[in-house]
């Protein structure tokens, strides 16, 4: 899983400042399971395309779908210093491990089996 | 209604989408054509004359008077700057309000940080409405202008304009009004309303393509053109021609533009101006007791009986409306808009400062069935909140 461009996303979208991440490939199951490891994780299953949410406290809030090319990245950090922390979650991310993840979400949504 | 990827758009207050079939046939049909430029010499069809066509449909529609009482523009945004900057406004004191979009504001704000103006923001309610009395004690000796949306792009909140153009007038000031919303989906009756200025875009509930809007400009009112160049007759004259439109209309003008802005008018009329506005009242209603039934959301903006814009904006508890509407977006396919709606100052006297809201607007095409799926989506959105 490779980060190919991280797009300023310019609108009126209140104050926050936002980035769309594009993958090499689209965002599965074991990616989720591996964000698990990395900061708070919700996910919620039950959505029309399940819905996932990484907080990493103090940088940055990353989003999206699975099955989907690319996520959101709301920055609540230094901008610099949130993007090269979620970078280095992307880097980390080992696929033969994947499945081996355990998901931290704390609360009532339903982690990728 | 759902495009054919399977997406509900329910972003129609930023521009409205699909477009009637009429809009979609006539302006393939001018695109095909040899193109008409009305004063231009030859090409098309000498009977066309979409421009006067138009310029009259719309007359009709407001009320206007004389055809030539509307000037073709860009669209709201350029409408506004004719009137703010055409006005020559030094020295004056300049009245506005909390509830107004950026193509309102910057133009004032950027004659203020030069000094040319004084300006004074009025206030409004947590439904965004302009309290008609705070404009009247608003007014100072030198008060030239009073700038103010028709209807919040952000709660759709109908301005009581009759009220404010009648202080206006008393006083001696012109009344300004931003109609990018109203014009098309609320009445507006040019002969007895007390407006000397209305901008309004074409792409919105007219169902015109987006760059093509008006202004209509009070007989007798002069403003400084923006611009000044090719009118298409007269062209031996070394100055703009004094008489509107070519006064206000200098280059080529955006025919497309024009072409689907009267079909979507003559398409308005084929429904039938009432039926248009009942079903837009219900759906706004329909939507807002719909939200007001969901735990954790909080609607903005009430429904008076003019309110009749079906556009509501809400916030849901424990997600910012970014996210909201990112996961009705990505997860339901409903495509919504998030934000301060470029509408900087509402928010603050909504309370939904300082992410703004989530806003839906649907169309005259929007099913029933599309309301119901939307607010079920939001209803299962909630859950994102609660894990927050």
């Amino acid at each position: 899983m490779k980060i190919v461009e991280i797009q300023r996303l310019d609108d009126c979208l209140g104050r926050s400042i936002i980035r769309e991440v594009h993958f090499d490939e689209p965002i599965d199951s074991a990616f989720i399971k591996h964000l698990g490891h990395c900061g708070k994780l919700s996910y919620f299953k039950e959505f029309a395309r399940p819905f996932f949410r990484l907080e990493l406290p103090g940088h940055c809030t990353f989003k999206g779908v699975e099955g989907a090319l690319s996520g959101r990245l709301v920055l609540t950090g230094d901008p610099d210093l949130a993007v090269s922390a979620f970078r280095q979650v992307v880097t980390r991310f080992d696929r033969s491990q994947g499945d081996r993840s355990k998901v931290t979400s704390g609360h009532k949504s339903h982690p990728p089996q | 209604m759902t495009n054919r990827s399977g997406q509900l758009y329910l972003n129609n207050g930023a521009s409205s989408f699909p477009k009637p079939e009429r809009v979609l046939r006539e302006v393939d049909r001018y695109l095909r054509g040899i193109p008409a430029q009305p004063g231009r010499g030859s090409g098309g069809c000498p009977t066309d004359d979409p421009v006067g066509e138009c310029r009259a449909r719309l007359a009709k529609l407001f009320l206007a008077g004389s055809p030539e009482n509307i000037v073709f523009t860009s669209g709201a945004t350029e409408s506004l700057n004719l009137a703010i900057r055409g006005l020559h406004l030094d020295g004056a004191h300049v009245i506005t309000t909390a509830i107004e979009h950026n193509s309102v504001l910057r133009p004032l704000y950027l004659l203020e940080q030069d000094s040319r103006i004084s300006l004074t923001i009025v206030g409004c309610d947590q439904s965004g409405w302009v309290d008609p009395e705070s404009i009247l004690e608003s007014i100072q000796p030198d008060t030239r202008l009073v700038a103010i949306s028709h209807c919040s792009n952000v709660t759709g909140q109908v301005q009581d304009i009759e009220a404010i153009g009648t202080i206006a007038r008393e006083h001696g000031i012109l009344m300004l009004v931003d109609a990018a919303q109203s014009a098309g989906a609320v009445d507006i009756n040019l002969t007895t309303l007390p407006i000397d200025l209305l901008a309004f875009t074409g792409h919105k509930a007219m169902w015109g393509l987006p760059g093509i809007g008006g202004l209509y400009i009070r007989p007798g009112l002069y403003l400084e053109p923006l611009k000044t160049g090719g009118s298409g007759i007269k062209s031996a004259l070394l100055h703009q021609p004094p008489e509107r439109p070519l006064l206000y209309e200098a280059g080529t003008l955006n025919m497309p533009g024009i072409v689907s802005l009267k079909a979507g008018l003559d398409e308005i009329e084929a429904i039938g101006k009432t039926a248009f506005q009942r079903r837009a009242a219900v759906q706004r209603r329909r939507l807002e007791d719909g939200l007001r039934e969901i735990e954790g959301v909080t609607v903005y903006g009430a429904s008076g009986p003019n309110d009749t814009q079906p556009l509501v904006s809400f916030r849901q508890s424990g997600l910012t409306p970014e996210e909201t509407s990112y996961i009705l977006q990505e997860s339901y396919g409903i495509i919504c808009r998030s934000g301060l709606h470029c509408a900087p100052l509402i928010h603050e006297y909504l309370g939904s400062a300082p992410d703004g809201t989530v806003r839906i607007s649907p169309s005259w095409f929007t099913t029933d069935e599309e309301l119901v799926g939307c607010l079920d989506a939001i209803r299962e959105t909630a859950l994102a909140g609660v894990a927050q």
